[in-house]
């Protein structure tokens, strides 16, 4: 019985080692440690540093409790249930005793933390319910947004006012006898964390095979393929109708001015430039976010006008959250669009052999210019809207988000494509960070010395021509860009 | 053999010369390769799956690189063709589920817009005959739609060259049927080189006049499938007196498959019009046989 | 007549297609399905309707035309060849000998043989294979 208890615990561990980077993976636990390492060693109070301690390894294995669940979730698959004898009831078990032995470190850490202020069957008994609502939320999306919106409508909505008296009755009865009410808890709680699982009918296949897909969306998405609204369901597509609508109009009036004879480079890559960035495409880009834009301006209007809320305020206070917002939106490009390369490989290959498009080192060229064309126009764009936040805020750090931006984009999208690599969710959120990291440290610096932003952007900018110059001669030098990959 | 239908041309359609392609892991799949496709052929490709048939027809256009030798299509090296030689070229590749946010229509017209010649008339045929519904995207067709659709996007252009990579793969008997009889029009109309692989070998049968062995990284035969049926047969006996057989009979060996105690299996392949002395046994071989033992 | 019911094609057999429509069209004939005069499919019809590669459909009606079982008329499909014209084709089908026995000939003179050698083995093999 344990061999099989293993196998379906384990299971989780193997397939994350040959699922994510080492990279990845060896950064997660740099972080954990390090915030352990905080908490030992900087905080004078020795209650503190518990604390502190404690919080991180409770939150660490709640990761791991998610983790460990959406692992089991695939196990359950309709045919195993049906089919392998004892499968389903083996995956209970493992559940529950996971669901046990996690609930209980996690109560006796909060204790611990709390410094035995609050009692530890309540503890336990709380880390246990989170637990099962973490369950129920891998099922069930509503469940997961309720779990962790919960606690952000308690203080604003005064619920503990106002259920101050028969939360008073409950801490009586429960004081009675605490462990017995854990025990009654704990058996509730577990049998409805066994419901989580189907046993293979219908229903169970159906859900199956959504999660199934909402699973391969994400992954993909996690590698830069973002599948689209549209991919999401019948929701989704209406969703994203006014965009389609958008993107099919220019595709005919491409097809219209197309002339096989004498086909113009311009008119032929922006045909091919429709196929290669897909749903990254310029106009699908500016569309979306043009369309968020108004519905968020449109909200802030009402929000200003009607409801009275003050704008000054809001800005200064939102300024870093704006500010974020607006640049992964519009910078995104930078970083997406070489992915996209990748992801439509395969329809590259009918693509070169079309005539009309270009070969060699004027593939190389085109291909380059498309996309600096598509990066630069975005960033133009989301400057100038940081730049009126600036002036709206007085705090000319935001800047930082386009400064940095500007140099990583180009050199990314100058480099050869013929010799690029698989994209992993590792390599594709690398340069990420690295933005982030970059842009953190500028912040700081043009927020220390308000002078400095002028200097930064020069900066930038001649570093970005210098790149640009530079990485334009060696591309006519490289393979030829198309189709993407191949000698990678 | 020559007839009306197919003018006997000694221009290739595509050459390829001492190609040589590894992997970038480095694994070497194709080894100093040489093949020629005349025009009007109806080449069969055949290998075993991991052979490299996918690399060699994606060689053959263009799409990769080979470490040494050339490919030249219609007299052009294939890394460079200029429009005239592209507009003549039609690719089916393995993967149908290409283009998944377009519709038919509109993928159909993106393809119009590239090529000169277009055949409206046999594109709105094959869509009403093969039932494709026009006006859904290409992700929520099925398997057999996707790929009836990319067979139609090849044709339309009236190509001359027609490489095809596992067309056949998600139909069904019916529209495999379906699909040959739109090749074997292509070569009555147009006499287009075709050259395909598949794994269905009762397709390449009737269709494929001639046959290609990928194996070991090398065009290991080429022949007309008629004649190898009427040629090659399968001898058993021991090592020597199988090199006698081969020496009197004129006959090229193609593959020996040692068995115990010193004997062997030889498939060779006899000299048009010999016939078998009394007394040799000797079997005959059908496709699947072949497809054993040459690749 | 329905091209696609004039002949039955089994692929995966040793015997290549082209044979398989001359065995057919040949025990049709012999057994009185097939009338002279009676018009068979064209090429390009019967390779359609069977999916099959025109040249070997082509080949297999020149053999029959060259054994006198068909008979080609100027513009018209092909027919079924009367009775008398299939005797008649001795003629023709002695002349189909000739390429052999030129080529066995070259190669008795490389030999060096005696004319009166190389026609004693040939009439020594014609009465071994006699059946």
């Amino acid at each position: 019985m344990t061999a099989s208890l293993n196998q379906i615990l384990l299971a989780f561990w193997r397939q994350s080692n040959a699922d994510s980077s080492r990279w990845a993976r060896a950064s997660f636990y740099g972080v954990v440690l390090a915030g352990l390492g905080v908490a030992l060693w900087f905080m004078p109070v020795v209650q503190v540093r518990i604390a502190i301690a404690c919080t991180v390894l409770v939150l660490a294995s709640f990761g791991l409790w998610v983790l460990l669940l959406v692992n089991l979730l695939q196990q359950n698959h309709p045919t195993s249930a049906r089919l392998v004898p004892g499968h389903l009831r083996r995956l209970r078990q493992a559940t529950l005793i996971a669901w046990l032995l996690i609930g209980a470190a996690q109560g006796v850490l909060a204790w611990w933390a709390l410094a035995g202020h609050v009692p530890l069957p309540p503890l336990v008994l709380a880390a246990a319910a989170v637990g099962v609502c973490a369950a129920w939320g891998q099922r069930h999306w509503l469940w997961a947004v309720a779990l962790y919106m919960a606690p952000f409508f308690v203080v604003p909505l005064h619920l503990h006012e106002h259920l101050a008296p028969q939360w008073h009755a409950l801490v009586d009865l429960w004081q009675l006898q605490p462990w017995g009410w854990l025990a009654l808890g704990l058996v509730v709680l577990g049998a409805l964390l066994v419901r989580v699982y189907g046993s293979g009918d219908a229903s169970h296949r159906a859900a199956y095979e959504k999660r199934q897909r909402m699973l391969k969306l994400a992954r993909s998405g996690m590698t830069g393929n973002r599948a689209g609204i549209a991919a999401l369901g019948r929701f989704g597509e209406w969703f994203a109708w006014p965009v389609d609508t958008l993107a099919a109009s220019w595709l005919s009036r491409l097809l219209a001015r197309a002339q096989p004879k004498q086909a113009s480079l311009a008119n032929v890559m922006a045909r091919a430039e429709l196929v290669l960035h897909g749903l990254q495409h310029w106009l699908r880009h500016g569309a979306s976010v043009g369309l968020t834009l108004l519905c968020v301006g449109l909200g802030c209007a009402l929000a200003f006008g009607l409801l009275g809320v003050a704008s000054g305020p809001f800005f200064s206070s939102a300024t870093f959250g704006i500010a974020f917002g607006l640049g992964i939106a519009g910078f995104n490009p930078g970083f997406a669009l070489r992915n996209m390369l990748w992801h439509t490989r395969r329809e590259q290959a009918l693509l070169v052999l079309l005539p009309g498009m270009p070969q060699g080192r004027q593939l190389n060229r085109a291909v380059a210019f498309v996309q600096l064309r598509h990066f630069l126009l975005a960033w133009g764009l989301t400057s100038l809207l940081l730049g009126g936040l600036a002036l709206l805020t007085g705090n000319s750090s935001v800047l930082s988000m386009s400064i940095a931006s500007l140099p990583l984009g180009v050199l990314n999208l100058t480099r050869a494509p013929a010799t690029l690599r698989a994209p992993t969710p590792w390599t594709t959120s690398r340069p990420l960070l690295g933005f982030f990291l970059l842009n953190a440290v500028l912040w700081g610096l043009c927020a220390w010395l308000s002078g400095l932003v002028w200097l930064l952007a020069g900066i930038s900018l001649a570093l970005s021509a210098a790149l640009l110059t530079w990485r334009w001669r060696v591309l006519a030098q490289a393979p030829s860009a198309l189709p993407a990959g191949r000698l990678a | 053999m020559t007839s009306t239908h197919f003018p006997h041309t000694d221009t290739p359609s595509a050459e390829l010369h001492g190609l040589s392609l590894s992997y970038p892991k480095g694994d070497l799949v194709l080894n100093s390769l040489d093949w020629q496709l005349l025009p009007g052929q109806v080449v069969g490709l055949l290998g075993r799956n991991g052979a490299g048939k996918t690399t060699l027809l994606e060689t053959l256009l263009g799409l990769r690189d080979p470490q040494a030798g050339s490919v030249k299509i219609f007299g052009q090296d294939a890394t460079r063709l200029d429009d005239a030689v592209r507009a003549r070229i039609g690719y089916v590749p393995q993967q149908n589920d290409l283009f998944e946010g377009f519709t038919a229509t509109q993928l159909l017209a993106y393809f119009k817009s590239f090529y000169p010649r277009w055949d409206e008339a046999r594109v709105e045929g094959l869509l009403s005959r093969w039932e494709i519904p026009r006006d859904r995207p290409i992700r929520k067709l099925s398997g057999g739609q996707q790929q009836r659709l990319s067979i139609i996007r090849a044709l339309a252009h009236e190509p001359d060259l027609l490489v095809l990579d596992e067309p056949v793969a998600s139909l069904d008997p019916v529209g495999r049927r379906d699909f040959l009889r739109e090749l074997v029009e292509q070569v009555l109309d147009r006499g287009t080189t075709v050259v395909f692989s598949t794994h269905i070998l009762s397709d390449l049968e009737r269709v494929a006049f001639n046959l290609a062995f990928l194996s070991q990284g090398r065009i290991a035969l080429q022949a007309p499938l008629d004649e190898l049926l009427d040629q090659v047969r399968a001898f058993t006996g021991s090592v020597s007196e199988m090199a006698g057989l081969m020496g009197r009979l004129g006959a090229q060996a193609l593959k020996r498959t040692p068995l115990e105690a010193g004997r062997e299996r030889v498939l060779a392949r006899l000299p048009a019009n010999v016939a078998l002395p009394a007394g040799v046994a000797a079997d005959r071989v059908n496709l699947d046989d072949l497809f054993a033992e040459l690749t | 007549m329905d091209p696609t019911h004039f002949v039955h094609i089994n692929t995966g057999s040793p015997e290549p297609i082209y044979r398989q429509l001359i065995e057919q069209v040949r025990r049709r004939v012999a057994a009185g399905q097939l009338k002279a005069g009676d018009e068979i499919p064209s090429v390009r019809e019967l390779a359609q309707a069977l999916a099959v590669h025109p040249m070997t459909v082509s080949k297999a009606y020149s053999l029959l035309e060259t054994e006198g079982v068909l008979e080609r008329r100027r513009g018209l499909s092909m027919v079924v060849a009367a009775q008398h014209q299939r005797a008649q084709s001795t003629a023709d089908r002695v002349e189909l000998l000739r390429p052999t026995l030129e080529k066995a000939a070259a190669e008795s003179r490389q030999l060096e043989l005696s004319k009166t050698q190389a026609l004693t083995l040939f009439k020594s093999i014609l009465d071994e294979q006699a059946p």
